[in-house]
């Protein structure tokens, strides 16, 4: 067991008779108190909840832009192609100067 | 165990964030994508690159979300790779069909990814790509092939 400090506070908390008979099943199996079966399941909470704030929101993001592509009638080919646009619009106003400046002294 | 990194391209993200079903409502190529990357079977590496180009086709398209999907992303801001530099940029040229390209591609350099993931297959999947990327040790896939990685899909050839 892994505890976040070695500092000690009581919860109590109500479960459902299935749970606790089911949680008290696995502690038994598993050679360890229910306690420790709660904070270990607890812990696991936690980091879990740690891993998905560090991952993009792409499902959230999706949930904003997917029915606006629909009731627009946007097709995956027509935003790969915007894309493509984008690519070229940021490339000549950011870059193509430097590149070609760059070849320009590499040459000479 | 580490989990692998992926570089996915603007297409790709897009793909994923816009069209996680298909109009039967079953999951697509992409859509099955997310699902691992929620599963956190493998980490999305993120550019300032690529987010910049998704930032000019969500003005583009979806304007009216702007504000919203920039707050959604601002905690990430910190977590993005940097822009590539010119020299970078200029030893991407020679492997990139279209000059336009160059610049992801010494993103994705600069990333350190694993695996670049794109379905842009005239400008990722070539002959002189994949020299490129084979000169980084970066493993190049389609959406297909990268779900073939992770065992979700069996190659073809």
């Amino acid at each position: 067991m892994s505890t976040l400090t070695n500092e000690i506070r009581r919860i109590t908390i109500r479960v459902p008779a299935a749970l606790h008979k089911a949680l008290a099943h696995v502690a038994i199996d598993q050679d360890t108190s229910l306690n420790r079966l709660a904070v270990e399941a607890l812990e696991q909470y936690l980091a879990t909840l740690k891993g998905k704030e560090g991952r993009f929101p792409l499902r959230e993001l999706g949930d904003l832009l997917t029915p606006a592509a629909q009731a627009r009638g946007l097709t995956e080919e027509e935003l790969m192609q915007h894309v493509r646009e984008a690519r070229r619009r940021i490339w000549e106003e950011r870059y193509r100067r430097m590149v070609e400046t760059l070849r320009g002294r590499s040459a000479g | 165990m580490t989990k692998l990194r992926v570089f996915p391209d603007t297409g790709v993200l897009l793909a994923m964030m816009v069209f996680p079903k298909d109009q039967y409502g079953q999951p697509t190529l992409a859509g099955e994508v997310l699902d691992l990357y929620e599963e956190d079977v493998f980490d999305l590496i993120f550019s300032q690159a690529v987010i910049d180009e998704l930032e000019e086709v969500i003005d583009r398209d979806f304007p009216e979300f702007r504000s919203q999907i920039l707050a959604l992303l601002a905690p990430f801001k910190g977590q993005l790779t940097r822009w590539p530099m010119p020299q970078e940029i200029k030893a991407a040229l020679l492997y990139a069909t279209d000059p336009d390209d160059a610049p992801i591609f010494a993103a994705a350099v600069v990333a350190q990814p694993d695996i670049v993931v794109s379905n842009d297959f005239q400008a990722f999947h070539t002959p002189r790509a994949k020299e490129f990327w084979a000169q980084y040790q970066i493993q190049v896939e389609s959406l297909y092939g990268l779900l073939c990685v992770f065992g979700r899909r069996e190659r073809k050839d």
